[in-house]
């Protein structure tokens, strides 16, 4: 078998690409002849015979440095329709030393061989056909799937947002409940100071130190509202930045926050710092964790009516673990509920009283911290534990 | 062997991968080629009311004449 370099066959193949011969019964190129009359034609030298127009092939010899002599040329009929699709040309029958013409022996096997060349190459069209058709199909079907994903992604995008906002509604809730909890608190301390003011003022005994001390308390709540609404927005904001603090900062100042209240209600506080303990976070989130916790001891105290009243707070450090601890002596979680207590809308509290989300918000804080917060009864009180690992 | 065996093994054995009307066209005509010992060939196709041109096939044509020339 002759080996030719495939890639010349291509580009020769690629140039002629755009060749169109026009079938006419009156065309004398050999080609058309051949499909026309449905008959094969075999031509000696085609630069010796003046019957058949060769212009074409003589061009193309003088562009590639080549002469045909030889022709065979067979037209591709269908066996049973007998419908011509096309025509095969052979050129320069190869001898020893030079070409020769075709021979009868040729014309037999390539009409022999013609019925089955056309056959492939309708085979091969119906092949190519049916593939189309499937690749049709198989993009439509795509195209299909394409539409479903697009659908479920878009259910799953509004339900995303929905459970976003549902989220949003629910952190809002938290919040306002939260707000409300911490300004309970400083209310009800102006409310009783608007009621003192009207009384002295009756009994004519408002004087310049009264007033000095009315307006320092009344800032002092204010202050403290003031806080709590900005420190519960950046709370609700976590793009604060983080920053080591210290507890026992973060303590003094919280029980700054709840000084008078304290004294009113004849809460007496101790902190105990056997180690510092310094974490990464927000301190004014960690100030409401200890503020939610103590708060709670404060009702706790006035609902048992509580003597000798007192928080004490404990920092240190045991095995790998950095400890606060926060105690009181208001009578202890009942039992009921102690497992429950850091879940939302749990409340010991009397119907009305709890909002049942301060130590709820306290365990996100300490969590949030890299904690955990944990309470036990330890005699006649509360244990509020903060755990973080080193 | 009849001939048409012998190209439907030599089919298998080429173009079997092959899924183009011109790739198989190309293994028909070297075949066809092969057996009649001829040096170039050429297949139309009929489109409609024309022979449309397929392919070109030369063994004495060297890589760089075609060059050359196209």
């Amino acid at each position: 078998m002759t080996v030719f370099p495939m890639n010349l066959q291509k580009k020769l193949s690629d140039t002629f690409k755009t060749t169109r011969l026009e079938i006419s019964q009156k065309s004398k190129l050999l080609a058309v002849r051949a499909l026309v009359e449905s008959k094969l034609i075999v031509i000696d030298d085609i630069y010796d015979t003046p019957e058949h127009y060769f212009e074409g092939t003589k061009t193309i010899d003088k562009e590639i440095g080549y002469k045909s002599h030889s022709f065979l040329t067979v037209p591709l009929i269908h066996d049973q329709t007998g419908e011509a699709i096309g025509v095969l040309q052979l050129i320069n029958k190869r001898t020893r030393d030079g070409f020769s013409p075709y021979t009868l022996e040729d014309r037999k096997q390539v009409m022999n061989l013609s019925s089955f060349a056309t056959m492939v190459i309708l085979h091969t069209y119906s092949y190519l056909q049916k593939l189309s058709k499937i690749n049709n199909n198989l993009n439509l079907l795509n195209q299909d799937l394409h539409n479903q994903i697009d659908e479920e992604i878009r259910q799953n995008e509004l339900k995303d947002r929905q459970l976003l906002q549902q989220s949003k509604m629910a952190a809002m809730g938290e919040m306002v409940d939260a707000i409300a909890h911490q300004w309970s608190q400083p209310l009800s301390v102006i409310s009783t100071k608007v009621a003192d003011l009207e009384i002295t003022h009756q009994l004519d005994m408002i004087d310049n130190d009264y007033v000095d001390k009315f307006s320092d308390n009344l800032k002092h709540q204010i202050k403290h509202m003031t806080s709590t609404l900005g420190e519960f927005r950046s709370f609700f904001r976590p793009n604060k930045s983080s920053e080591a603090f210290l507890i026992s900062k973060a303590i003094e100042s919280t029980l700054f926050l709840v000084h008078d209240e304290f004294i009113k209600n004849e809460i007496k506080t101790e902190i105990k710092i056997i180690d510092e303990i310094s974490l990464i976070g927000i301190e004014n989130e960690f100030k409401h964790l200890i503020l939610n916790v103590i708060n709670n001891a404060k009702d706790a105290f006035n609902e048992h009516k509580t003597l000798n009243r007192e928080i004490k707070f404990k920092l240190y450090n045991d095995n790998n673990y950095k400890v606060l601890e926060i105690s009181d002596n208001a009578g202890g979680i009942p039992n009921h509920v102690i497992d429950d207590i850091f879940k939302a809308n749990v409340t010991t509290k009397g119907e009305g009283k709890g909002t049942g989300i301060g130590l709820y918000m306290s365990q996100h804080i300490a969590q949030k911290h890299g904690g955990q917060l944990s309470v036990h009864n330890y005699n006649n009180g509360a244990v509020f534990c903060f755990k973080t690992e080193y | 062997m009849k001939l048409e065996d012998d190209y439907i093994h030599y089919y298998d054995m080429e173009i079997q991968e092959n899924s183009s009307l011109e790739e198989m066209l190309e293994s028909l005509l070297f075949y066809v080629r092969s057996i009649t010992r001829s040096d170039a060939g050429t297949i139309y196709l009929k489109e409609a009311n024309t022979l449309k041109f397929h392919i070109y096939q030369n063994d004495s044509v060297s890589d760089e004449s075609a060059k050359k020339t196209f």
